[in-house]
């Protein structure tokens, strides 16, 4: 089973940050951090190293990551509602599998044509959804 | 008082009002784009198109899998996997399976998709492009690929085939060749899930809500929207609901407001270890001194909601079990009340009381987690506290002996490469007889290398300490010299071998010999330095008491004409004492004299600090100045008493001043406004490196053990981060914002009496 994920070196939790699941073992949690320090090497993205480097200090003592998520906010630091939601928009979120399969859809009725043809006098008028939708949002 | 028609008239407009509220809300989440984003997401699956190849279409259909032929059915089976890892972002890793699927297979295709795909969810479109080109056009994965694709364009929304095959971007290479209705629309949900995101426009509605009360962090207002937030999109934007979560509750917890802290933690959901918010409750209970509460959550989280949480595997469970056990424990034993303050500084039964309750957390703590380093440092800390009362009697002293080191072997069994429980250990059951459990872990040091001179020095240390466990009796005494001739032989260069004689002597004494030590020409000039290597040298082998006596009588002698002494002989003494310190080999009788001269030499060093300054790079003054420092000669257990030359920084810049102001400061009890001391750890460290073995590990050691104190570290007495609870706030600014005992508007509040 493979434990790493697309890294996200903006997020706050390390596993992200490492592209690891939560339930790593010492092992993947080796092997990924290598591959990345790899790919991200300290002279060419300094920042991303560090990121990387300070993630990993927290995953691999279970004792440093168990004090990093019990430390709750101090009245000095009060999180800010802005901050997660800069933080989320640069992560999207996940798509089902169905859902991407079904962007392979074909309309039941065209089924017997592959491809609407290229050529604008042929070319059926499109249903745009994105027009209703967009207007019933206004 | 109301009669029952009143009462069911209430009641009645209670269900009506309730009524109307939830059909506006239905009302409202019915026109909402994120209900009809998760309608239109939710009709979306995928369905097999007239001659769809069956390979295609086995990816969704298990009948059209079961029709495949074992290889192809195998094949089918590895792309389904992989994309369902792909789709939950588990990166290119995910792809490794796929490297046995041909480049003729039918599923080639997908693989090279699947490839593609991996980039276009990491932000790379070109690449994405790049890998798609050479997908069939005639088969889903170019469709899939296609859409992804169409979703980046800007002008998507007024997209149409025909503008499509107008355009000039489908002459790029990497761009679709042609598209048709639907794999617009597909498009268009893409975006809209994707790269619109409609929850994150809403989302930031919540920065806007004004708070209707000052000092307040989380209003009801925030909390009834976050509700609604949640309805509409903890289906598909999940992650971006949790972090609202638990920003929310943290703001309420940093807030005012007991009752919105409650509705917080009831309503929304806590941090992937912990997400009945029971932490943070406990947290709350136990600063509100409602503990019972507290432990009550404590238990829950600990035994019930951690060990279910799959998606942290069992070390971080239990890390965080023992963490949370460790941090109740320092917060239930900290000062509560001015009486717990009075105990805490006269070291009164009450705080042992607390600190016995503490030493039960910690217990727990190492139990779950038996790595947990910090855990066992703090119960030996407790057990030597007790061990310093200077009112202990001898049993009771053996008992807490005895329990310390059962901690240690449970230490160095869950941490064999401790270095300084082991070291201790082996001292402990030297001591008492039990040599062979001794020699194991002498064994063990001496068969690793460790970067600790004790360590390197585990060889001599072990000849010597069994030499002296030798002299116990009669019987044994025969074996004695070949053990002191060992350790003779491998004296540690860092330590010097003037006592090494007094030994001897002393040993020939024990063998009968009464004029051994009488006869021993002086190895000092110092006749007081003498008289107490003497007496240390017959205790450490045994000499029976009545052959002590005279040796006894000659260091009180001594020390009745103390005033007489030379600063010299002091300093001799001191450094003597700073060698024993070092070696962990202090006679008994130390404590009789040892401070009571030591403290003759603070007065007189006192009083001579320009000699003191000129003399600073003396080996001897260094061994005088630690020996002071480790009898606690500068501090006072609050605070440091260094000598007033060495007050300024300026002198922190010279190792040995820096090593005594370190070690002052470590012994310092509780950490109430340590002066910043980074200057001094810079000193150390840069000390270690040209020193020699001893002073190199000695230095990084204080270095370490000082920067763990500095004062930006947080102390353990407290969670910090509830406002309302933070009893002892050292800033007299706020001091008049609340009153405990003030039935003001602003004060209930504070103490989050006042309901909404």
């Amino acid at each position: 089973m493979v434990n790493s994920v697309a890294i996200r070196l903006q997020s706050r939790n390390p596993f992200d940050v490492l592209g690891l699941s939560a339930d790593a073992d010492e092992k993947a949690i080796r092997e990924r951090y290598l591959q990345l320090v790899k790919k991200y090497p300290p002279e060419r993205d300094p920042d991303a190293f560090q990121k990387i480097q300070n993630a990993f200090e927290l995953v691999k003592d279970p004792l440093a990551l168990a004090d990093y998520w019990l430390d709750l906010p101090s009245p000095d630091s009060i999180p800010q509602w802005s901050d997660v939601i800069a933080e989320q928009a640069s992560q999207p979120p996940d798509m089902s599998v169905e859902f991407v399969l079904s962007l392979g859809n074909r309309k039941r009725t065209d089924a017997t044509e592959h491809h609407v043809r290229l050529d604008a006098a042929h070319a059926p008028a499109a249903p745009h959804l994105a027009d209703s939708e967009d207007a019933a949002d206004e | 008082m109301a009669n029952k028609a009143q009462k069911q008239a209430r009641k009645a407009r209670q269900k009506q009002t309730k009524r109307r509220t939830e059909r506006q809300r239905a009302q409202r989440r019915s026109g909402s784009p994120a209900l009809r984003l998760r309608v239109r997401l939710s009709k979306e699956k995928p369905e097999r198109w007239r001659d769809e190849r069956t390979e295609d279409v086995a990816l969704f259909d298990d009948q059209a899998l079961a029709q495949l032929s074992p290889e192809l059915a195998e094949q089918a089976s590895l792309v389904r996997t992989a994309l369902s890892l792909v789709c939950q972002s588990h990166g290119a890793d995910a792809l490794e399976p796929l490297s046995v699927i041909s480049r003729r297979s039918p599923y080639a295709d997908w693989r090279l998709f699947l490839r593609g795909f991996v980039d276009w969810l990491d932000g790379k479109q070109d690449a994405a492009a790049q890998a798609w080109s050479r997908l069939d056009p005639a088969r889903r994965p170019h469709r899939i690929a296609a859409s992804l694709l169409l979703a980046h364009r800007d002008d998507l929304a007024v997209l149409t085939p025909v503008q499509y095959a107008g355009s000039s971007n489908h002459e790029q290479p990497n761009w679709p060749q042609q598209i048709d209705a639907e794999l617009i629309q597909g498009a268009n949900l893409v975006r809209r899930v994707r790269i619109d995101r409609v929850a994150i426009r809403t989302a930031k509605q919540i920065c806007d809500i004004p708070m209707e009360l000052e000092d307040a962090q989380v209003t009801p207002t925030h909390i009834r929207w976050l509700k609604d937030f949640t309805n509409e999109f903890g289906a598909i934007e999940p992650d971006l609901v949790q972090a609202l979560h638990e920003v929310t509750t943290s703001r309420a917890f940093c807030g005012r407001y007991v009752d919105i802290f409650q509705q917080c933690v009831k309503s929304f959901r806590g941090p992937i270890f912990d997400p009945q918010n029971l932490y943070i409750q406990a947290v709350f209970c136990y600063e509100s001194e409602q503990q019972e509460t507290g432990d009550k959550w404590i238990d829950k989280l600990i035994g019930e909601v951690l060990p279910q949480q799959s998606g942290l595997s069992p070390q971080i469970q239990k890390a965080l079990g023992s963490s949370i056990y460790v941090r109740f424990g320092e917060v239930d034993a900290a000062p509560h009340s001015e009486y717990d303050m009075i105990n805490l500084m006269f070291n009164f039964r009450g705080q042992t009381n607390k600190n016995r309750n503490l030493q039960k957390y910690l217990d727990k703590a190492v139990s779950l987690y038996p790595k947990h380093r910090a855990a066992w440092r703090r119960m030996l800390e407790l057990l030597q506290d007790e061990l310093d009362d200077p009112q202990l009697l001898k049993a009771g002293r053996d008992k807490l002996e005895a329990k310390a080191a059962k901690v240690r072997q449970r230490w160095v069994k869950a941490l064999p490469d401790d270095i300084e429980p082991r070291l201790d250990l082996v001292d402990y059951l030297l001591e008492h007889d039990r040599s062979d459990e001794a020699k194991k872990h002498v064994d063990f040091l001496a068969g690793n290398r460790y970067d600790n001179p004790l360590v390197d020095s585990i060889q001599w240390r072990w000849s010597l300490l069994e030499a002296m466990r030798l002299t116990c009796r009669k019987a044994w005494l025969s074996q004695v010299p070949a053990h002191l001739d060992e350790a003779e032989r491998l004296w540690p260069k860092w330590l010097s071998a003037e006592w090494l004689p007094y030994l001897q002597a002393a040993y020939e004494l024990r063998c009968g010999n009464p004029q051994a030590l009488q006869q021993l020409s002086p190895q000092t000039t110092s006749s007081v330095l003498d008289a107490c290597m003497k007496l240390g040298a017959a205790q450490k082998m045994h000499v029976p008491s009545a052959e002590l006596k005279p040796l006894r009588q000659a260091v009180d002698g001594a020390l009745k004409n103390v005033k007489s002494c030379s600063l010299d002989d002091l300093l001799r003494l001191a450094s003597f004492y700073w060698d024993l310190q070092r070696v962990r080999m202090k006679y008994p009788a130390y404590r009789l004299h040892g401070p009571k001269f030591l403290k003759r030499l603070h007065s007189q060093l006192k009083d001579n600090q320009f000699v003191l300054l000129d003399r600073i790079d003396e080996p001897l003054v260094r061994g005088a100045l630690l020996a002071l420092a480790d009898d606690n000669f500068f501090n006072d257990r609050y605070r440091l008493q260094l000598f007033d030359c060495f007050n300024s920084p300026e002198t922190w810049q010279h190792h040995v001043v820096a090593s005594v102001a370190a070690k002052a400061a470590i012994q310092v009890y509780m950490n109430w406004g340590l002066p910043n001391l980074r200057a001094v750890i810079t000193t150390l460290r840069q000390a270690a490196l040209s020193s020699d073995a001893f002073y190199r590990h000695f230095y990084n050691s204080l270095a370490d053990q000082l920067d763990a104190r500095q004062p930006e570290r947080s102390t353990p007495y407290s969670f910090g981060g509830n406002e309302a609870l933070d009893f002892y706030d050292d800033d007299d600014d706020d001091d008049d914002e609340f009153d405990y005992d003030c039935d003001c508007d602003d004060c209930r509040a504070a103490r989050g009496e006042l309901e909404w």
